[in-house]
C-alpha cells in the first residue's frame, strides 16, 4: 500500500479537527457557570459558583431530579432495547430468505425493505400519528417503539442478509443429515454461527432508535421525553455555550461512543460500520 | 398440517418474509396511505368529507410560499450532498493509503456518524452563533468589535448553519461507505494502473472511480434523501422565512384549526413525491452513464 | 535491454524485517526467478522494483541508474499481478490499451498494437469481451498482454501461474517463456514452486526470510545447494548424514550404509568439519535388479545393496523408497521395469551428482 502524501496528511488532520474539535468547546462549556462575551474561556466556572447560587446549574442541574434527565435516559434505553430486539427478531427470517432463495419478485421485496430509509420520515410520522391516535397507541411506549421500527428494520435486514450470505448452508444440511430437527439445527448450528452478526444488527438498531428525533417528537407529543427530544428543547431555548445544553450534548453522544467502541472491539475492523449500511455487497479478502 | 407444508419452498419464503414485510406494510405503507388519503380530502374526524379532491394539493402547489420553500429545501439538500460526497470520497481514498494511527483517526472520522444530528446542531450553535466561539476568536484577533459584526451564519436564508451540520454528519457517512467499497476493491487495481503508466490522478479517474461509483451513488442518494426531509435542523438553525418544506408542513400540522390538516398532508405528499422524482432522475442518469461506458461485464 | 541491480536493499514492516540487505544483479535479457517459501519477502522485492514500495535503505538501479526517485508510472515496467487484476469495467482491448491510453494514444490508433499483443498471447479476436467472460487462463494472458503492450524495459511477474490449474499452468509457462524470448525483455518472476523456477528461469535466487540463500543458474542451485535448508526447500533430494573417516582419505566419506566416493563439496576453504551432509537428487540415483545381467557389479564404486520398501507410479515415473542397511533413500526412476516392494536391488549413487555440505548451519544462514 502506498504511503499517504503530505497533502493527504494535511487533509486528514483538517478533517480530524473538523470532526473532533467541536466536542471541545462543549466540554468546556458544560463546566461553566457564566461565559460572557467576548471571553474565550468561561468567566465563572461551575465549581466556583456552587455556593453562591441557590439553584443547581450545568451538570448539577442535569443530575438533579428536576431536569428529567433520568427518565429521558431510561426511556431512550428501554425504547432502544425493545426496538432493537423486535427489529432483529422480525428481520431474521426475512434476511435468511433473501440470502438463500431466488424467487419471482425478489427485487421488489428487497426494494420494499429498503425504501423506508429514503422516504421522508415526516410523511410517515404524520400519517402514523393519525393512525396511532385512531387505535389508541399515540403517546405511548408501544407507539414510539413501533415508529422506531420503521427505520430500524431496513438496516437490520441489510446487516442480517449479509450475515446469512456468509453462512454456508451446508452446515445446516450437514446437521440435518446427522438427525437434527430444524429447531435444534437453528439453536445449535445457525444461532452460534450468526451470533456476532446478530449482535451487530442489534447494536445498530439500538443506535438508530437512540438517535431518532422526529418520529419520537411526533408520536410522543411531548409526553414522553427521550434524550434527543430533551436536547431539542434545550437547543431551542438555550443560549450558545449554555452549560446545560453542552452537558446534555455529551450525554446524548454516549450511546454512539459506546457503540463505536463495542463495534471496534467486536470486529477489530474500521470498515465494518460501512458494510452494515448499504455500501458494498461483500468484502474480497486481500492476499 | 403436514410437515410437507413447511417444506414447500413458497411457504418457507412467504413465512420468512411475512414478519418484516407485514410490519412495514402496517407501519410504513399504512401511514403513507393515511397521509395521501387525507391530503385528497378524506378526514372525517376533522369533518372534512371531500374525497377525492385535488383542492388541497392545488392550494399548496400554487402558493408562492410552497415554491420558495421547495427551492430553499432543494438548495439546502443539494449543496451539502455534493460537498459531502466530494470530501467523503477524498477522505476515504486518502485514508485507504498507509497512514499512521489509522485506528485513532478512524474512530474520530466515524464519531459524528453515531451521534444524533442534534449534537451537530448544538455544536454549530456553540461555534458559529453571533456570540459563539468563532466570533469570540475573531474579536480576540481584533477583526470584529461586537457580535453584530459577525456574519449571520445561523437563522439566515443562506442556510450555512444547516449545511454545516449536514456536512459534519455526512462526510463521515460517505467516508464509511466508500471505505467499505474500497476495502473490497483492494489496492491492487490502482497499483496495476500505476505500473501501466497512469499517474495518481489518472489511476483514480479511470480505475478507482468507476469501481467505487456504485458506493458513491448509494451514499449520495441516501444523503440527499435525508437532507430533503430533515426537520429539526432547519427548524433550529434556519430562518423563519424562507423555511424548508418539512418545517412548513409541521407548522400547518400544528395550527389549532384542524380542518387545515389536509393542507399539511398535501405538503408531506409533495415532499415525498419531489424527493422521489429527484432520486429517480439521479438513478436514471447514473444508469445511463453506466450503460454509455459499456456496462460492467 | 536493461539490467537491474539491487544494492543493500532492506525493507521493514512494523519492526519486522521483510528484506534484509539484499544485493542482486539481474543480467539484461534474462528470465530471473525469485524462489522462496511464502513470507520470504519475494513479492516485497518485486514491488520495490516496481516502485510500489520504497526500500528503507539501499539502491535499485536500471542499467546502473538509480530509479528510486522515479515514480512507478515512469519506470517503464510491465507487471502481472498474482490475481491478474484486470479492470472489470473495461473490455479486453480497453484493458490492454490502458497503458497506451496513459501515454495519450487514442484507442483507435492503438488498435493495431493491441491486436498484435493479443495475437502474441493467442487471444486474437477477444477484443470486445469483458474480463468476467474469460476463463482464468485467458484472464492471465490478457494481463500479460496488458503488461507488455507499452514495450516496457522490465517485466515483473508475481506468481503468474499460481491461480491456474495444472494443465493451464503448463500452457502458460510455455507462453510466458515464448513471449519473454521474443521480446528479449529482462523479466523477474516470483514463485514458491520449485518446478516453475527450474523450468522458467535462466538464473534464480533462493530467498529465506528476506535474505538471498543462493543465487545462480537453476541446475546449479538444484544440484549443488549451499545448505541443507536450501536442499530441503528444493525437495526431491536425499540428505544423508556422513562423516569424514577417522583417517581422512581424499574424496571419501562414510555413510550409514558404507563408504562413498565424492568429488566435490559446498563448503569454502578452511578446515573441513567432520559431520557432513551428502546430498543427492532422487532422480540421479539409479536402481538395478540384483540378478540382472549387464549391470554394474555389486563391487563397483558407490553401489550398495538394498531392499525396496515401497513403490508408487506417478505420471510416468516410479517413486521408490529403498532401505539401505536401515537408512531409507528415495529414488525416482524413469525406466519401464518396476520393482515390487521387498525386491532386492542394487543402488548406484553417481559420483558426479553427489554433493557434500556442512551438516550444521551457522546463524541460520549458509556457510
Amino acid at each position: 500500500m502506498r504511503r499517504v502524501s503530505v497533502t493527504g496528511r494535511l487533509f486528514l488532520v483538517v478533517m480530524l479537527l473538523a470532526f473532533a474539535f467541536p466536542f471541545l468547546p462543549l466540554l468546556v462549556a458544560s463546566f461553566s457557570f457564566r461565559w460572557h462575551w467576548p471571553a474565550l474561556l468561561p468567566t465563572q466556572w461551575l465549581w466556583d459558583a456552587r455556593e453562591t447560587t441557590p439553584f443547581p446549574v450545568g451538570w448539577d442541574y442535569l443530575f438533579s431530579p428536576i431536569s428529567g434527565l433520568g427518565p429521558a435516559f431510561l426511556n431512550t434505553v428501554v425504547i432502544g432495547v425493545v426496538t432493537a430486539l423486535l427489529a432483529v427478531v422480525l428481520s431474521l427470517p426475512a434476511a435468511r430468505v433473501l440470502a438463500r432463495y431466488t424467487f419471482r419478485g425478489k427485487g421488489v421485496v428487497e426494494f420494499f425493505l429498503l425504501v423506508p430509509v429514503i422516504v421522508p420520515q415526516i410523511a410517515v410520522g404524520m400519517g402514523m400519528l393519525l393512525l396511532f391516535m385512531r387505535i389508541g397507541i399515540a403517546r405511548t411506549y408501544v407507539g414510539i417503539i413501533l415508529a422506531h421500527l420503521v427505520p430500524a428494520i431496513p438496516y437490520a435486514v441489510r446487516i442480517l442478509t449479509s450475515v446469512f450470505q456468509n453462512l454456508d448452508p451446508r452446515y445446516e444440511e450437514q446437521a440435518r443429515t446427522l438427525g437434527s430437527g430444524w429447531l435444534s439445527t437453528f439453536r445449535r448450528i445457525v444461532l452460534p454461527m450468526v451470533l456476532p452478526g446478530v449482535t451487530t444488527a442489534f447494536l445498530f438498531s439500538f443506535l438508530i432508535s437512540a438517535n431518532i428525533f422526529l418520529l419520537t417528537f411526533l408520536i410522543s407529543g411531548g409526553r414522553l421525553q427521550t434524550l434527543p427530544t430533551m436536547l431539542f428543547s434545550h437547543i431551542e431555548s438555550g443560549a450558545p455555550l449554555d452549560a446545560t445544553t453542552a452537558g446534555l450534548v455529551l450525554i446524548v453522544s454516549v450511546p454512539g461512543l459506546v457503540f463505536l467502541m463495542i463495534s471496534d472491539w467486536l470486529t477489530g475492523d474500521h470498515a465494518a460500520l460501512g458494510r452494515t449500511s448499504f455500501g458494498s455487497r461483500s468484502k474480497k479478502e486481500r492476499p | 398440517m403436514s410437515r410437507n407444508f413447511f417444506r414447500d419452498r413458497r411457504v418457507v419464503i412467504f413465512l420468512g418474509l411475512a414478519p418484516a414485510v407485514g410490519t412495514l406494510l402496517f407501519l410504513f405503507v399504512g401511514p403513507l396511505l393515511v397521509a395521501l388519503v387525507q391530503s385528497l380530502g378524506h378526514a372525517p374526524i376533522y369533518r372534512v368529507h371531500r374525497f377525492p379532491t385535488l383542492e388541497f394539493h392545488r392550494q399548496v402547489l400554487f402558493s408562492t410560499r410552497f415554491r420558495i420553500a421547495a427551492v430553499v429545501t432543494l438548495y439546502y439538500a443539494l449543496v451539502p450532498t455534493f460537498l459531502a460526497t466530494l470530501l467523503g470520497v477524498a477522505l476515504a481514498v486518502t485514508f485507504s493509503r498507509r497512514v499512521r494511527g489509522k485506528r485513532f483517526l478512524s474512530f474520530f472520522f466515524r464519531l459524528p456518524l453515531v451521534v444524533p444530528y442534534l449534537v451537530g446542531a448544538a455544536m454549530v450553535v456553540a461555534l458559529f452563533a453571533n456570540g459563539g466561539l468563532i466570533a469570540r476568536l475573531l474579536y480576540a484577533a481584533g477583526l470584529i468589535e461586537s457580535t453584530g459584526q459577525f456574519p449571520r451564519i445561523l437563522f439566515s436564508a443562506g442556510g450555512w448553519g444547516i449545511m454545516l451540520v449536514y456536512l459534519f454528519k455526512q462526510v463521515p457517512f460517505t467516508f464509511i461507505i466508500v471505505t467499505a467499497v474500497l476495502s473490497g476493491v483492494g489496492p491492487e487495481y490502482e497499483e496495476a494502473a500505476r505500473t501501466l503508466g497512469a499517474s495518481r490522478m489518472q489511476a483514480f479517474r479511470f480505475v478507482l472511480l468507476p469501481r467505487i461509483m456504485p458506493g458513491v451513488v448509494t451514499s449520495s442518494l441516501l444523503v440527499f434523501a435525508f437532507n430533503f426531509q430533515s426537520y429539526e435542523i432547519p427548524y433550529l438553525l434556519g430562518a423563519t422565512f424562507p423555511a424548508t418544506l418539512p418545517v412548513e408542513a409541521l407548522r400547518r400540522f400544528n395550527v389549532p384549526d384542524l380542518t387545515r390538516r389536509p393542507e399539511a398532508m398535501a405538503y408531506v405528499v409533495a415532499i415525498t413525491v419531489i424527493s422521489g422524482i429527484v432520486l429517480f432522475a439521479y438513478l436514471r442518469l447514473y444508469r445511463r452513464w453506466e450503460r454509455s461506458r459499456g456496462g460492467v461485464g | 535491454m536493461t539490467d537491474i541491480t539491487l544494492h543493500g536493499v532492506s525493507k521493514t514492516y512494523d519492526m519486522d524485517p521483510v528484506v534484509r540487505d539484499l544485493t542482486l544483479h539481474v543480467p539484461a535479457g534474462t528470465m530471473f526467478g525469485l524462489l522462496g517459501p511464502s513470507g520470504c519477502g519475494k513479492t516485497t522485492i518485486l514491488r520495490m522494483i516496481a516502485g510500489l514500495l520504497e526500500p528503507d535503505c539501499g539502491d535499485i538501479a536500471f542499467d546502473g541508474v538509480s530509479v528510486l526517485s522515479v515514480p512507478t508510472e515512469r519506470r517503464r515496467i510491465g507487471m502481472v499481478f498474482q490475481q491478474h487484476v484486470l479492470f472489470p469495467h473495461m473490455t479486453v482491448e480497453e484493458n490492454v490499451g490502458f497503458g497506451l491510453r496513459m501515454q495519450g494514444v487514442k484507442l483507435r490508433q492503438a488498435r493495431p498494437r493491441i491486436d498484435e499483443v493479443l495475437e502474441l498471447v493467442q487471444l486474437g479476436g477477444y477484443n470486445r469481451r469483458f474480463p468476467g467472460q474469460l476463463s482464468g487462463g485467458q484472464q492471465q494472458r490478457v494481463a500479460l498482454a496488458r503488461a507488455v503492450v507499452t514495450d516496457p524495459v522490465v517485466l515483473l511477474l508475481d506468481e503468474p501461474l499460481s491461480n491456474l490449474d495444472a494443465r493451464l499452468r503448463d500452457d502458460m509457462r510455455v507462453l510466458i517463456r515464448d513471449v519473454q524470448r521474443r521480446l528479449g525483455i529482462t523479466t523477474i518472476f516470483v514463485t514458491h514452486d520449485q518446478a516453475e523456477a527450474i523450468e522458467l528461469s535462466d538464473r534464480m535466487v533462493v530467498l529465506f526470510e528476506g535474505e538471498a540463500a543462493q543465487e545462480g543458474p537453476p541446475e546449479e542451485v538444484f544440484e549443488r545447494p549451499v545448505s541443507s535448508r536450501v536442499a530441503r526447500f528444493l525437495g526431491s533430494t536425499n540428505l544423508i548424514p556422513v562423516q569424514v573417516p577417522v583417517y581422512p582419505e581424499e574424496g571419501w566419506v562414510d555413510a550409514p550404509f558404507g563408504r562413498v566416493a565424492v568429488c566435490c563439496g559446498g563448503y569454502a576453504g578452511g578446515s573441513v568439519p567432520r559431520e557432513l551432509l551428502l546430498s543427492v537428487r532422487c532422480e540421479h540415483i539409479s536402481l538395478h535388479g540384483e540378478d540382472s545381467p549387464g549391470t554394474v557389479g555389486s563391487d563397483g564404486i558407490n553401489t550398495f545393496h538394498g531392499r525396496v520398501l515401497d513403490s508408487v507410479f506417478k505420471g510416468g515415473l516410479i517413486f521408490y523408497r529403498v532401505d539401505l542397511e536401515g537408512f531409507p533413500v528415495d529414488v525416482i526412476d524413469r525406466s519401464d521395469r518396476q520393482f515390487v516392494p521387498g525386491a532386492r536391488v542394487v543402488v548406484q549413487l553417481p559420483e558426479q551428482h553427489l554433493w557434500v555440505m556442512p551438516a550444521v548451519e551457522y546463524d541460520g544462514g549458509p556457510v
